[in-house]
């Protein structure tokens, strides 16, 4: 990605971080992650993840996506607990903080 | 004749003056008297006819003057029959409209009210929610230890392994 692309998006992420919401924002992220690492798997956590949990994550996450070039692992301890895997367009969230946010959706729909 | 005292050429010549004087009398006095009796008497006559002439005439219109009042109040009484209809039709009218207003002006309350209050449950239920999964957060967020941390992952990294 060119620096005139990443600008935007740049500005486009603190546009985010200023009027929208949580979850506009991480979506915003996410997509500018996606694009700016292009093959490589993220993975937040929070709390630490021991050797063996690495292990298959990484296993997991190769058989997901052979055309990964990479899986990196940050610490991110707004996620509460759990894990949050973003790859290209490709999002899972099995975060302490995504099921609150699901729990959310639902009271509000409800 | 003489020997009586009667002068027969006195009484001759009285009997000339006095037809003379008839004669006098009824060419020069009598007959004006009567021609000018004979016309106040046509003038009375016409006059009587003439008043009663215009009696009949005043009688007739009495009549008429009746008639065109009792026309005139025929006539006055339909515009006022028909006026009163119009009145009770255009009061029936607006009543009607006016009833129609009110009622859109509360159907219009009413619809406004209920999207006043969907839109304020709505806005209710989200804040609950909001304040509810912020709650929610905090807690977790100072009551899960690393322990639990590290068991939440490890349900999570299963659950990707498997599914995804």
């Amino acid at each position: 990605m060119d620096k005139k692309a990443q600008a935007v998006v740049d500005r486009l992420i603190e546009y985010a971080s200023k009027n929208s919401d949580a979850e506009v924002l991480r979506y915003m992220r996410d997509k500018a992650e996606s694009v700016l690492r292009e093959g490589v798997v993220i993975v937040r956590h929070s709390g630490e993840i021991d050797a063996s949990q690495k292990t298959l994550l990484f296993e997991s996450a190769k058989k997901r996506f052979p055309d990964a070039q990479d899986v990196k692992l940050e610490r991110d301890d707004s996620l509460i607990g759990g894990i949050e895997i973003v790859f290209r367009d490709y999002r899972y969230d099995g975060s302490v903080r995504g099921k609150l946010e699901e729990l959310k959706t639902k009271l509000i729909e409800a | 004749m003489e020997a009586l005292g009667i002068d027969l050429k006195l009484i001759a010549f009285q009997m000339v003056n006095f037809l003379i004087l008839m004669f006098i009398l009824k060419k020069f006095l009598y007959k004006p008297i009567l021609d000018m009796l004979e016309k106040r008497r046509k003038l009375a006559q016409e006059t009587v006819s003439l008043k009663e002439d215009l009696e009949r005439k005043m009688e007739d219109v009495g009549k008429e003057k009746e008639a065109v009042l009792m026309e005139a109040k025929k006539e006055s009484d339909s515009v006022i029959e028909s006026a009163k209809e119009q009145a009770e039709k255009l009061a029936a009218q607006i009543e009607k409209e006016a009833s129609e207003k009110a009622m859109n002006i509360v159907q219009k309350g009413e619809e406004t009210l209920r999207a006043k209050e969907q839109e304020l449950r709505a806005s209710l239920k989200n804040e609950v929610a909001k304040i509810a999964v912020e709650t929610s957060e905090q807690v977790l967020a100072k009551s899960l230890d690393e322990d639990i941390k590290r068991d939440i992952a490890e349900e999570s990294i299963r659950r990707f392994a498997q599914n995804g």
